[in-house]
């Protein structure tokens, strides 16, 4: 039998925020220059799995992702089952300074995907002297409605498998099958009510259009990376929104989609090494 | 559009019999002016029928114009035309009837659609 152990750990954290009590669960591998890389709406770290097994990534750089309360391995707070999970621009927010403070993550290149890469918009708004770059995957300053994810929720609908086959168009077709159908496994076991509350966020709460001006890259350069199959959040929404920001440097990614580090970690990384070096090489 | 093979294509896929299994209906596709319907029990697909019809007895529709459903249906669809979520973004495909049921059997439906593909490409 042969067996081969990851360089990746994964450890839970507790901390207070808004009030209440979080256990927080979080995944890291590599070292040196901190790398915080943020989920896509009703999924959770294994996005990451294969940054995290890359040595072109983790020699240099140490790869920290968590899972947002109600995602994968973070519990909801206590009284969960009374309340609708919904989330805000301002709690996100709140919640990826929090867990920065809560491991003592000091000054990180910021990495989100989709509704990840809608937040690190605000995080360059309002608190970019906290990070030393920022990455947006698929990310822009707004999406228009084109389904309602109330359905996902309906007691006549399997929300898992739904969601599932929500996004599963979202990716290239000629993705690995192996890495398409894990990103859709973790679609599978998200939470009831945890994906369409967080497109609350991406689809309604979460509109920077008109702010995304203010911008200032000179504080935290700002990469936009956007898969071309992705029709959510398509090439033309991130030029759109890195067309307004001075500065802003844009690369659009061939043959990938809305979740590139997860679809085709392969690939991705090959994309994304030329983006880290040069952060790297800013010093 | 040949429809020629398609049924077979369908019901001799492994993917759809499982992640399929349990999902039934009938869905009304008007590919421009051509009508079809396909009824859908447990994941096969039992009958595809071709119209014009009048009347036809149908869960929910997919309609488009020829040229949208030509671009989904080749074999290696552009970027952003490998999914019909894609093309109810820009309003080039329009989903009408029982929207619980099309959201119940979103999976099987993907799934199927994507046989339109002569390559078999995934949605």
């Amino acid at each position: 039998m042969s067996a081969a152990l990851e360089p990746v750990t994964g450890r839970y954290v507790r901390f207070n925020f808004e009030g209440r009590a979080l256990r927080v669960y979080f995944e890291e591998a590599g070292q040196g220059i901190p790398l915080l890389c943020l989920h896509t709406a009703g999924s959770d770290t294994r996005q990451f799995r294969g940054l995290m097994n890359d040595a072109r990534v983790t020699r240099h750089f140490r790869v920290v992702a968590f899972d947002l309360p109600w995602h994968g391995k973070s519990s909801p707070p206590e009284g969960w089952q009374t309340e609708q999970y919904r989330l805000t621009s301002a709690t996100y927010t709140g919640l990826i300074l929090a867990f920065m403070r809560a491991i003592g993550l000091e000054k990180p290149v910021v990495m989100g995907c989709s509704i990840g890469g809608r937040i690190c918009l605000n995080l360059a708004l309002a608190h970019a002297a906290q990070f030393r770059a920022i990455i947006g995957l698929q990310s822009a300053a707004n999406t228009p409605r084109y389904y309602d994810p109330a359905w996902l929720t309906h007691p006549e609908v399997n929300g898992q498998v739904a969601s599932a086959a929500t996004v599963m168009g979202l990716m290239c077709p000629e993705s690995p099958q192996a890495e398409r159908w894990e990103t859709l496994w973790h679609y599978m076991q998200g939470g009831p009510g945890v994906f369409s509350g967080d497109l609350y966020f991406y689809q309604v709460d979460g509109d920077f259009r008109g702010r995304v001006k203010d911008i200032d890259t000179q504080v935290a350069p700002y990469y936009f990376l956007t898969g071309e199959y992705d029709y959510s959040c398509s090439p033309e929404d991130t030029q759109e929104t890195a067309a307004s920001i001075r500065g802003a440097k844009v690369r659009i990614m061939r043959r990938l989609g809305h979740f590139p580090m997860s679809e085709n970690p392969q690939a991705f990384v090959g994309e994304l090494l030329p983006v880290l070096e040069e952060i790297a090489s800013a010093g | 559009m040949d429809w020629q093979g398609f049924a077979e294509r369908v019901n001799a896929d492994r993917l759809i019999a499982r992640q399929g299994a349990g999902a039934s209906f009938e869905l009304l596709l008007k590919w421009g002016d051509e009508e079809h319907l396909l009824c859908v029990r447990d994941g096969r697909l039992e009958e595809l029928r071709h119209g014009p019809f009048v009347m036809p007895r149908c869960d929910f529709a997919l309609s488009g114009g020829a040229d949208a459903w030509a671009r989904f249906a080749r074999a290696q669809p552009a970027p952003r035309d490998q999914d019909i979520f894609a093309f109810f973004r820009r309003g080039e495909i329009v989903l009408a009837g029982d929207t619980r049921k099309f959201y119940a059997q979103l999976m099987c439906l993907k799934l199927i659609l994507s046989k339109l593909r002569a390559a078999g490409a995934a949605s």
